[in-house]
């Protein structure tokens, strides 16, 4: 039933690395459109692979809004 | 002015003929009295005035005279054969001037029947200078098939341009094979496939009432359907929305299909079909229409194969399928012709689906079970239907998973949060709630304990820790663990992190220290307030700060530390509870926190007059909302001092202070209203929110009757969607249907979703994943972005329908559907799902509906590994739980048959392990009782001789003495053999079936036979006690009285049941006993037992013919008040005196040579010879004629018991019996029963109602045979039905 499930086509397909506006990240089917908000990084591949691959790129897990108000406050 | 016409010229002479498979079904559903699903069909056409009046006339003369539906005369033989003439002639009744209105309401009117007039032919002038022609013709006679010939022939002798009749021969309707390699082949293919259904409500009513909805298709697009196919594209889109529907991969439904139009046959075809959901329509149109044509290739009779299904333990009611697809052929009529009206196929699955083409566009009717659906989900189906058609034949290589059947703005509704347009404070919870202590410093804030805090103390004491805090560093970001037990010093404490622009990290003192040293480590923890008593709980290493409140003395002041929070700041970090691995931190942002405690507010309609009591752990999210929210409107919290207040104490609490609303987990909340209901004590209150578990509607019933608040909310919430982010939120005493009351739906700027594995949006009633999104959802798991990505995805929906882009959703794990206004039913969890022959099941949902008896504590439904096999089980527990089948028939009424466990166990209690976890391998696999022999050994010589044979008989080499006949695995007919086996060693000793039902295991019937004089006897107390007149159930024959056990359960522990035994298991009994001597013995012991009081009397087969002879003997002194008749037939032609046997030349001498030869061999020669002595000559051929039509030859492995000749000779002497016997008319009220097969199958059913003017027509139980009828669940609920009113009469 659920996604992780292997029964679900959707599981056995390609996925991609995505992420918003606001340095949040996820993962999506390659087959479907990248929904609005959201942009695609790097090749598509397993999900457990882009899975793994976001273990490493999302290290601070701060919205980005708030890292660059952070960083000010920080600055200033 | 009106007359009757008569036509002079005589018939076309026409050859009698039997009744086709079809036709007797349909004459058996009249004989009776319950002709449903099938129904008069009428035909209405119109003529315009280019044909006149003569043209018309003799057209219908030649028409009345030719067409054999219209020549047809139905003869009934005695045995119950029904023969076809050529020779009626029925007349046209000319009607006068009148409108199609007129012709309609007339031919409603008409009831034709098969014996009487089944021909209804009325003609009427039309205003226009035109008629009217309106045929009514009893099913037997015509369908629409039959229609179209008739049309045909009309416009014929019409001369009017001349339309094909339709062929003889169906397309397509090969016969490839033999019929028995047919039947090899469909079985093998029915047993692949699962029923489609399309999800109906859970408690069925079965009633027989349907419904009804329509849908045109655009032109254009029925035009597209025409040239792709309509039949094709149809039953394409019909498999796409099943599958979406059911989630099965290989399953069936009916097809209508064309047939021969010189033959009556049903039609009927299952359609078993695999489609892909990642293939285009383009590919699965191909599949489906190469699969019925596969079928098509191998056709046999619709009535043979669901015989054949029927004759299974497990048939599904729909055998062949249980929804239906009929294309209505499309028929030109020549100019200046319009047909108004055609018949239906019969209506006899759940859902019917009918496709028409006409000149408007493509007619979709959906049909189907009222009991089962409601209207607006059929209308749903045919919607779902053209969707699929649109967007497959758009787009022929879209995978058909992808096309939408939810459209854009059904899912705006359905996802829809509660309404809330007010502008959202900017503002972060703590501001707001410091808001209160400049407005109004003196009101009282917190009552916990002794303490007492006023909104300006609870301000003035957080403003004084929060500077502490920003002096040791806390600021955006930071997590402060709050290590101190619920009540007042915790929230000051909350505050102040808050107010120093930490995040709070909740940790209860109590709970295991493993646990919050992992939260404590793992969240980055840089400061802990707690109390020196919790000290030695902290861990040893530890790199944060620790400040306990007993060592701060600073005073309270009026300001805030100076700090800016951030939307995106973290406010809070909550610790979930997995059921596996360690606890996750779910990190969660001040700018959703407070949007979602500020529209709750709205929600819950709070004020500062608010007076709340929160019961929620403060480890729980949900227990922090229900002290912010009334803080934040200026309200007041009475938070508990211990986490153990008995319901005493907290309804005392909620008096003495006053409160107004209180928020409770479900499982304490009924112990709450339980007390309050017991004691009177409800204090006056506005609200109630519970939540944490589903709540049964018996428990929101309680909590309705007993608590005696105005509103109730249902939350429901995981913590990475911050706190509650869906209420239902209802007036006390709402009903709601469904097993769990409603999650309602979402709250605040989020939607909530149910959708499928390819994320696609369920319908309503399908039940799917659900989805939270929007902005209130939290930041996602701290430290485990891997896991945050996986959990919370991209939300495809936001752009749609907020134009908020970017946003994500978060997957539960939850299991639900959406309900038909838009709110979420809770129906069990993702990870226990489980597929049971692909069907999808929700434990949870057998769980509930055991937890829905009235004795059961707790359930469990598993599927088990049983070496290869995999078995569905329930366990339950409670105190007073003895029967698990009970429970297992109870749960036949209420759910599905794919949805039923195996077995229902009983334990003690359920097995746990150390860890206090449940300990699944201790379950047992099956009930105890079955799995073996418990060996205890034999003592004496009666009990060793009884136990040799019953392990044999068995065939159970452990069995001990003390083990249960029937439990053992012991049947009706290996008890005969055990009963056969007994009186051998006793000849002298009486022993009958029911001496073995009452004495089951070796021991007790070995004291029996001992003791002597306590055998012998024919009734059976079924149920011995109950407060209900008494029920006496006769039984067919050669049957023991085992076979009313389920309906004696079903009718529950009031209605007292005496089950009589077939005189033929009885002793040596006399030859050509009258019925009137059978039945003495058990008017007897009516007439006794009864004393005065009412009874009723069921008769099951050939025991109605019993029971109706007892009750002609006790009529005149007991008061019957019921007469049930299950499936009773009469004498067919074998036996039926004046039906004369026919025979071909010499075959009677061969015969009589051959019995004579037989007769010589067989050692019940002196048996046979009696009964064959005893034989009228009428009698004596029929006997022959009966020996010649068996395929098998003469058994002589008699005399014993449950042999076949002992078998053939009693069913021999019970026709003689019967065969002497006419049942007398009685004037008594009759339920009668008939089996759905037995009419197919055209057996010759009693029909009461020439026997008793109280009489009801046949109840059908369709989906059942004769055999199978008096163990079906849905026999029973219409028998209890009858009973009861019976009783009250």
């Amino acid at each position: 039933m659920s996604l992780s499930s292997s029964h679900s086509p959707l599981a056995q397909a390609q996925w991609r690395i995505l992420r918003n506006h606001e340095g949040r990240y996820s993962v999506h089917p390659a087959a479907l459109e990248t929904p609005p908000g959201w942009e695609a990084l790097g090749p598509p591949d397993t999900r457990a692979a882009c899975l793994e691959k976001i273990a490493h790129l999302w290290s601070d897990m701060r919205p980005s809004a708030l890292q660059a108000a952070m960083t000010q406050v920080e600055a200033s | 002015m009106s007359k009757d016409l008569v036509f002079d010229t005589p018939p076309r002479p026409a050859s009698a003929r039997r009744l086709e498979d079809l036709e007797k079904r349909i004459f058996a559903h009249e004989q009776v009295g319950e002709l449903a699903p099938f129904c008069p069909e009428t035909l209405i056409l119109e003529f315009d005035d280019r044909f006149p009046k003569p043209q018309i006339e003799n057209a219908l003369t030649l028409l009345l005279q030719t067409h054999p539906a219209f020549t047809a005369r139905f003869e009934h033989r005695p045995g119950g054969e029904v023969w076809r003439h050529g020779d009626a002639r029925y007349p046209c009744h000319h009607c006068g001037h009148g409108s199609l209105a007129d012709a309609q309401a007339r031919s409603t009117r008409h009831q034709p029947t098969v014996m009487g007039t089944p021909v209804h032919v009325d003609l009427w002038h039309t205003a226009g200078g035109g008629h009217i022609l309106a045929l009514t013709l009893h099913p037997i006679l015509a369908d629409d098939a039959v229609f179209a010939t008739i049309e045909a022939a009309l416009c014929r002798a019409l001369g009017a341009d001349a339309i094909p009749a339709p062929p003889d021969e169906a397309p397509n309707h090969g016969q490839s094979g033999p019929q028995a390699q047919n039947l090899h082949a469909w079985q093998a293919l029915l047993d692949a496939s699962a029923i489609a259904r399309v999800p109906h409500r859970a408690a069925p009513v079965d009633n027989g009432a349907r419904l009804r909805a329509t849908r045109i298709l655009p032109r254009a697009l029925s035009d597209h359907i025409r040239t792709q196919g309509t039949e094709d594209v149809l039953a394409t889109a019909l498999a796409v929305v099943l599958r979406r529907y059911s989630g099965l991969e290989a399953f069936r439904f009916v097809l209508g299909t064309p047939r021969p139009a010189r033959h009556r046959q049903s039609g009927l075809m299952p359609l078993c079909v695999t489609p892909d959901p990642a293939q285009g329509f383009a590919q699965t149109l191909h599949h489906v229409a190469q699969s019925a044509r596969n079928g098509r290739a191998r056709m046999i009779s619709a009535e043979q194969l669901v015989q054949d299904r029927l004759g299974r333990q497990d048939a599904d009611r729909n055998p062949l399928g249980a929804v239906a697809l009929h294309i209505m052929a499309e028929r030109e009529l020549p100019h200046g012709i319009t047909r108004h009206m055609r018949p239906t196929p019969p209506l006899a699955e759940e859902v019917v689906v009918m496709a028409q083409h006409t000149h408007d566009g493509l007619h979709l009717t959906g049909d189907a079970e009222k009991g089962l659906y409601a209207q607006a989900q059929i209308e749903r189906l045919l919607c779902h239907l053209e969707r699929v058609i649109t967007a497959g034949l758009e787009r022929p290589d879209h995978p058909t998973a992808r096309i939408e059947i939810v459209s854009t703005d059904e899912l705006d509704a359905l996802s829809a949060p509660y309404p809330d347009n007010v502008p959202v404070d900017p503002r972060a919870t703590h501001e707001i709630i410091a808001d209160h202590a400049r407005a109004t410093p003196d009101k009282l804030a917190v009552i916990c304990g002794a303490d007492r805090l006023t909104h300006g103390a609870l301000d003035a004491q957080a403003n004084a820790l929060a500077h502490r805090l920003v002096a040791l560093g806390v600021g955006a970001e930071v997590p402060v663990a709050i290590v101190i037990e619920r009540g007042a010093a915790a929230m000051i404490a909350i505050l102040a992190a808050m107010k120093a622009g930490g995040a709070y990290v909740p940790v209860e003192p109590d709970h295991p220290e493993s646990r919050n040293h992992h939260i404590l480590n793992d969240a980055g923890v840089r400061v802990v307030l707690t109390r020196k008593r919790y000290q030695n709980r902290l861990p040893a290493q530890m790199s944060a700060t620790v400040l306990c409140l007993d060592d701060i003395t600073d005073p309270p002041r009026g300001d805030a530390p100076q700090v800016t929070i951030h939307p995106d700041q973290m406010a809070y970090i909550m610790y979930t509870s997995g059921s596996t691995g360690k606890p996750k931190g779910v990190a969660v942002e001040h700018g959703p926190l407070s949007d979602h405690n500020q529209t709750t507010a709205r929600v819950y309609e709070m004020s500062s007059e608010s007076r709340e009591l929160p019961f929620l752990p403060f480890s729980s999210d949900g227990g922090h909302e229900r002290w912010m929210v009334p803080l934040m409107v200026g309200g007041s919290v009475v938070i508990p001092d211990g986490p153990l207040w008995t319901p005493e104490q907290t309804l005392a609490a909620m008096r003495e202070h006053g409160c107004n609303n209180a928020s409770i987990p479900t499982t304490y909340l009924q112990q709450l209203a339980e007390w309050a209901e017991d004691t009177r004590s409800a204090p006056p209150m506005r609200l109630y929110s519970f939540g944490g578990e589903g709540l049964a509607q018996s428990t929101f019933d309680l909590l309705s009757r007993a608590l005696k608040a105005k509103t109730l909310i249902n939350g429901y919430g995981p913590t990475e969607t911050i706190m509650t982010p869906m209420v239902w939120k209802v007036a006390a005493g709402t009903q709601f249907e469904g097993v769990y009351a409603p999650l309602g739906r979402a709250v605040g700027d989020r939607r909530a979703y149910v959708l499928d594995p390819e994320m696609m949006p369920c319908p309503q009633g399908i039940v799917g994943e659900i989805y939270l999104g929007g902005t209130g959802v939290a930041r996602g798991y701290v430290g485990k972005p891997d896991v945050t990505a996986d959990r919370f995805i991209p939300d495809p929906f936001g752009p749609l329908l907020d134009a908020t882009c970017g946003a994500r959703l978060y997957r539960t794990g939850d299991l639900g559907r959406w309900r038909e206004d838009g709110t979420i039913e809770f129906v069990g969890r993702v990870d226990l799902q489980i597929k049971v022959n692909g069907y999808r099941i929700e434990p949870g949902e057998i769980e509930a509906a055991l937890l829905a008896e009235p004795l059961v504590s707790e359930a469990l439904v598993l599927l088990r590994e049983d070496g290869a096999a995999k078995r569905l089980l329930a366990y339950v527990t409670g105190p007073d739980l003895a029967n698990g089948p009970d429970l297992l028939r109870a749960l036949e009424t209420k759910l599905p048959r794919h949805m039923l466990p195996e077995a229902v166990i009983v334990l003690d209690r359920m097995p746990t392990n150390a860890n206090a976890k449940l300990d699944r391998a201790a379950l047992p696999m099956m009930p105890a009782a079955r799995a073996q022999g418990a060996g205890v050994t034999a003592k004496g010589p009666t009990e060793e001789k009884i136990l040799a044979l019953w392990r044999e008989i068995i065939g159970v080499p452990d069995m001990g003495v003390t083990d249960d006949f029937f439990a053992m695995g012991g049947k009706s007919l290996l008890a005969l053999k055990a009963l056969a086996g007994m009186r051998k060693y006793w000849p002298d000793t009486a022993l009958t079936i029911a001496d073995l039902f009452d004495a089951p295991t070796v021991r007790t019937i070995a004291a029996r036979i001992e003791a002597g004089g306590q055998t012998g006897r024919t009734a059976i107390a079924l149920r011995a006690t109950g407060t209900k007149p008494r029920l006496y159930c006769f039984p067919g024959l050669l049957v023991s009285t085992r076979e009313y056990m389920r309906l004696t359960d079903y009718l529950g522990p009031d209605q007292p049941v005496t089950g009589f035994l077939c005189h033929s298991l009885n002793e040596e009994k006399t030859l050509n006993v009258s019925v009137e001597d059978v039945v003495a013995e058990y008017v007897a012991h009516i007439r006794a037992q009864s004393a005065g009081e009412p009874v009723a009397l069921l008769g099951w087969s050939w025991g109605g013919l019993l029971a109706w002879e007892a009750a002609r003997q006790l009529r005149d002194t007991v008061d019957i008040r019921l007469l049930g008749m299950v499936d009773v037939c009469d004498l067919g032609t074998d036996f039926m005196p004046g039906v004369t046997p026919q025979f071909a030349a010499g075959e009677r001498a061969k015969l009589e040579r051959d019995l004579q030869l037989w007769l010589g061999k067989t050692r019940m020669r002196p048996q046979w010879d009696r009964l064959i002595g005893s034989m009228d000559a009428e009698c004596y051929a029929q006997f022959l004629r009966f020996i010649g039509n068996e395929r098998d030859s003469l058994p002589f492995d008699g005399p014993e018991i449950s042999s076949r000749e002992h078998t053939f000779w009693v069913l021999i002497d019970n026709a003689l019996v019967f065969r002497r016997h006419r049942p007398a008319p009685l004037d008594l009220p009759v339920a009668s029963f008939s089996a759905g097969d037995s009419l197919s199958r055209g057996l010759n059913l009693m029909d009461w109602r020439k026997l008793s003017p109280r009489a009801a027509p046949a109840e059908v139980v369709a989906g059942t045979n004769h055999l199978h009828i008096i163990g079906e669940a849905r026999f029973h609920a219409r028998f209890k039905a009858r009973l009861e009113t019976a009783w009250e009469s």
